[in-house]
């Protein structure tokens, strides 16, 4: 008799959980200095009120493409970038952050592929000179001709790509206070404090043609030049503007600030306290300018739930587990112990809870319905599918509904970041534009179109469930073949789902566009696209009801619903024309011929003789023993 | 025989194969032609020409293939399409035709169907959009279309009102002369140029010569070089003329209009003729064709809030007056993004605004079968709420009864 492992799955749940809470209230502080809450702190940067470390995630991402820095084997986080960056560029500037992948672009600096992605600052500083003429002439170039950005070569892309890397990344290293003189930045604002006046004076002197103090003339002109420079550079607020409507102040705004109160401003300061003591190593004095600011500018909880949501990636887990969820039951699907179906769905429950939960901190975050963009929308169809693949496996008990629901929960989660669109600053919460910008609208239609687009996906993941079967075991016994019409059921009925869900869906985007600009259908790329998924499904279910498939014919549109489906979701996204068009996005571009080529390998698989893979592995593990004698 | 071939479903299945097929290529080829020329090629047509090597060369290389365009393969359009599938709907349910709640559902769904593939036909027929721009303080009493161009002589004599002689840009063309009825004017189009440069000559040798004599081309130097026909959807089509007028057969000049010299930064193109009682003066122009409305409608405050610290729009609207004399109709009101001024059989929408928000962009529709989309969908989402809920309802049921049959049979045994 197999052992029962009753308590198996709990705990395989419960220490999912456990695990992903961890990092939340674990410290990140480092040798004394308080990161956790200097990482929490709001400030506003493209349009929405952010804690620092989602700055330094979103704007690391934008350079590097991860969300941490790897110096020396160590794991450095964002926030601590951040903070070297902005207080100590002599040291950020040697991390290698720069992501540079195209084999020209290196080349043109004398490096290879084998000298690594990841360049630093000080690698690159050499070659700006000729980094600047090579973008000048293109730009002068794309001007003469009426070029634009889309007619770009994929070197240009990557020389411009990289030109805007360095802007951002110059940009950012002042955003907090400006540079140069970092050791001495309180004295600098003092300076500034007290050369306002008989600067002003001396000026307004200088302006009437009298005689005028040109010392008191000089500091405070450099000063004001400067931090006016500073103003026109910078977009990260650090204090709110005493007017709610009006933008965040930005460090340069502050200092100008002093012009007409005579006053430093106190959040400026305590920046410069904190670049200070962390340059000399003061971890009191910079965890106490770090709790200044916080009770200077207040921002309600926001910035500290989203602060505690990065630290978790939460999706992230998810995603573990999902797989580890998938490996369980293909465990499972050999050797059939039923504990192991039980602790497979125990972790899918555990990494749904998790879902959920940061689903609904983003929405309680945003304010607004779930899918906002196509990051959330991934997240939301994960969620969807989940759901729906959880509600099978607790009715039917087989480890297929789990299988389908494990397998559309990682692959959405792991598309998701890819779908970031590159105008939003890397932010997955950025605000809505404004003519998407109604609740009603977004929760009925894109949610509804969503929720069409995981149960298009989970058809078709039960398709490749099917050939994999098919593949691998001859149906011989009544057990397999019923098996085999349970799934041909499952997969009917999801599929009258997401034909129900994607044509309400579709219809509502229509009945929305009418009311917001009087065209009901536009013909816009998206529009097809999610025209294409009505159309398959429906194909697919008249197919089936006339004959012309049966069980194995209906399991292969199924997976050739997945290759419309993920067309219609982002790929028609990235013709960059219409109303749904976010801007190209390479990088989602090669997932989507990736994945498209995954299942045209399935659709392949499903068209070989049933068993023909156990076989050939028999064939293979097993070769036709010659040395036994011919008649035994 | 034909008629089982029309009802059968396989013909359904292909049907919906080919309009998958030209509803992706028709996708794809608005990267070349934008989603309004793409519609007319692949959308609205009976035959679909759709060059798929060069698609498909756009696909993996994204840049159009252009030395494979010569080859396209023929798709059923969008009107052969839509046309079999309402056949192949009505005849199938006619073949196969049972009475009984049981197919209530699918019924209701391709009654719903049939409805939404007329609509479509309807509003591709019927529909027109044109476009209203008012500047702050100002008001207009007409709507310019977004794509077709008139030619119009206007009599400005009159104190309190103009006559407007249009002709359609479809008249237009090289040689072509119109008589205007009703006055002894005669039109002879020297130069039609559905597209083109309007530019200052100065002093470029390589500027093309033009015949006009009068008006801002004479002032202004202006002249005209023909272009290709763009079709992108930022892109605008500079329709531009050269046009000699003649009043009793004589000839009173020769004039270069454009629907770019038409929008304010160049003052109108006006003449006088001298008359038995003093004299008549004219316009003439080459501008996007109007449509004049009974009532006007007056920009009093147009808002466009941001997101702070960013260029990402927030909310725009237009505060306007809406006065028709006519039917003594004075109301303010307040046009915002998916909050349209609905009146006279016309719907007015927020659709953009000038760059410095001093302006605002309505856009007009006229969609007499407006309603029609809307049961179609209503019908096809209740054809299908009931449809699935009684096929699972069975499914249930037939699921109850084979556990409850699996249960007895060990006692059975």
């Amino acid at each position: 008799m197999r052992p029962q492992l009753k308590h198996l799955p709990w705990l395989a749940g419960m220490f999912a959980l456990i695990v992903a809470l961890y990092p939340v209230f674990k410290s990140h502080n480092a040798d004394g200095f308080d990161m956790d809450a200097l990482a929490a702190l709001p400030v506003q940067h493209g349009g929405r009120v952010m804690p620092l470390d989602t700055l330094a995630r979103n704007q690391l991402k934008m350079i590097s493409g991860k969300t941490a820095v790897e110096v020396d084997g160590k794991t450095m986080p964002a926030i601590r970038w951040l903070m070297e960056l902005t207080a100590r560029p002599e040291v950020a500037d040697t991390w290698k952050v720069f992501r540079m992948d195209h084999p020209e672009l290196l080349g043109r600096f004398g490096w290879s592929h084998s000298d690594g992605k990841f360049y630093s600052f000080a690698q690159l500083q050499p070659h700006f000179m000729t980094l600047d003429e090579e973008t000048r002439s293109l730009l002068e170039r794309e001007n003469r001709f009426g070029l634009t950005a889309d007619d770009r070569t994929p070197y240009q892309r990557s020389l411009m790509s990289l030109r805007g890397k360095l802007d951002r990344y110059h940009r950012l290293s002042q955003s907090l206070h400006p540079l140069g003189g970092l050791d001495n930045l309180t004295q600098e604002y003092m300076t500034w404090q007290m050369s306002v006046e008989p600067g002003s004076a001396a000026l307004n002197a200088q302006i009437a043609g009298e005689p005028y103090d040109v010392m008191a003339f000089n500091r405070f002109t450099v000063l004001a030049d400067r931090y006016m420079r500073l103003q026109q550079d910078v977009d990260v607020g650090l204090r709110p503007a005493e007017d709610p409507e009006r933008p965040w102040l930005t460090v340069g705004e502050l200092l100008l600030e002093t012009l007409a109160t005579a006053q430093l401003d106190p959040v400026a300061l305590a920046h410069a306290e904190l670049v200070e003591s962390w340059r000399r190593g003061d971890s009191e004095t910079f965890n106490a300018s770090v709790a200044s600011l916080q009770s200077a500018v207040d921002a309600g909880n926001k910035p500290v739930i989203e602060h505690h949501l990065n630290v978790a990636s939460p999706f992230t887990m998810a995603m573990v587990y999902y797989i580890v969820a998938l490996v369980v039951l293909c465990a499972y699907f050999i050797v059939r112990h039923e504990s192991l179906r039980t602790s497979a769905a125990a972790l899918i429950v555990a990494a749904f809870l998790i879902h959920t939960v940061s689903l609904a901190i983003r929405v309680y975050l945003q304010g607004r319905p779930p899918v906002t963009n196509l990051y959330s929308s991934a997240i939301f169809c994960g969620w969807g599918a989940v759901l729906l693949g959880l509600l099978f496996e607790r009715f039917n008990r087989d480890g297929f509904g789990g299988f389908a629901a494990s397998m559309v929960g990682f692959s959405t989660l792991v598309i998701a970041p890819a779908l970031t669109s590159t105008s939003s600053n890397g932010d997955t919460l950025e605000p809505m534009r404004a003519v998407l910008a109604s609740d009603f609208w977004l929760t009925t239609h894109v949610i509804i179109v969503t929720l069409g687009y995981s149960a298009m996906f989970l058809a078709g993941k039960i398709g490749c469930f099917y050939v994999v079967r098919r593949a691998t075991q001859r149906s011989e016994t009544a057990e397999a073949k019923r098996f085999d019409r349970r799934l041909y059921g499952q997969a009917y009925g999801i599929t009258c789902f997401g034909l129900l869900f994607s044509f309400i869906g579709t219809m509502l985007g229509g009945i929305w566009a009418d009311q917001s600009w009087g065209r009901f259908w536009g013909w816009d790329p998206k529009e097809n696209g999610a025209l294409m998924i009505v159309l398959w499904s429906a194909l697919m279910l008249h197919a089936r009801f006339g004959g012309v498939v049966q069980l194995r014919g209906f399991m292969l549109l199924a997976i050739f619903g997945n290759i419309i489906t993920a067309w219609s979701w982002f790929g028609t996204n990235m013709l960059g024309i219409g109303l749904h068009s976010y801007g190209f996005m390479d990088q989602a571009f090669v997932s989507l011929y990736l994945y498209w080529f995954s299942q045209v390998g399935f659709i392949a698989l499903g068209c070989l003789p049933e068993g023909a893979f156990s076989q050939l592995v028999r064939r293979v593990v097993r070769p036709p023993n010659r040395a036994v004698p011919p008649s035994a | 025989m034909i008629f089982n071939a029309l009802a059968s479903l396989r013909l359904t299945v292909w049907l919906l194969a080919m309009s998958l097929l030209v509803v992706f290529f028709g996708t794809l080829d608005q990267v070349q032609w934008g989603i309004r020329h793409a519609q007319a090629i692949y959308f609205e047509s009976v035959i679909a020409w759709t060059p798929v090597i060069s698609l498909l060369e756009l696909m993996v290389t994204r840049n159009y293939g252009t030395e494979a365009a010569w080859f396209k393969l023929p798709l059923p359009g969008g009107y052969t399409l839509g046309a079999l599938l309402v056949v192949n709907l009505c005849a199938a349910h006619f073949r196969h035709y049972k009475v009984g709640w049981r197919h209530a559902g699918i019924t209701i769904i391709h009654g719903g169907v049939v409805l939404l593939l007329i609509s479509g036909f309807l509003i591709s027929a019927l529909q027109k959009e044109s476009r209203m721009w008012i500047t702050e303080g100002g008001s207009s009493q007409y709507s310019s279309s977004f794509y077709d161009n008139e030619l119009v002589l206007i009599d400005t004599s009159a104190a309190d009102f103009d006559t407007v002689y249009s002709i359609p840009e479809a008249q237009l063309a090289d040689g072509a002369v119109v008589a205007l009825p009703g006055t002894a004017f005669t039109l002879h189009v020297l130069d039609y140029m559905p597209n083109a440069s309007v530019f200052a000559a100065g002093d470029n040798p390589d500027a093309p010569m033009t015949a006009a004599d009068r008006g801002a081309a004479a002032r202004m130097g202006l002249t005209a070089d023909e272009q290709p026909r763009v079709f992108q959807e930022n892109r605008v089509n500079a329709a531009t003329a050269v046009v000699e007028v003649r009043h009793e057969d004589a000839v009173v000049g020769t004039w270069l209009v454009s629907n770019v010299m038409d929008d304010g930064r160049i003052p109108p193109q006006t003449f006088t003729l001298p008359t038995d009682n003093g004299e008549a003066s004219y316009a003439i122009a080459l501008r996007f064709t109007r449509t004049y409305y009974p009532f006007r409608l007056e920009l009093l405050d147009f808002t466009h809030e941001k997101y702070p610290g960013t260029d990402i729009p927030k909310n725009f609207s237009s505060e306007v007056r809406l006065v028709d004399p006519e039917n003594g109709v004075d109301r303010t009101t307040l046009i915002f993004m998916n909050n349209p001024l609905r009146y006279d059989g016309h719907t007015f929408y927020q659709a953009s605004f000038s760059p410095d928000d001093t302006s605002s962009m309505l856009q007009v529709v006229d969609n007499p079968a407006a309603t029609v989309p809307y049961v179609a969908v209503a019908l096809v989402g209740l054809g299908m709420c009931l449809h699935f809920a009684m096929k699972l309802w069975k499914h249930l049921g037939r699921s109850r009864r084979v556990a409850i049959q699996q249960t007895e049979t060990p006692a059975a045994v």
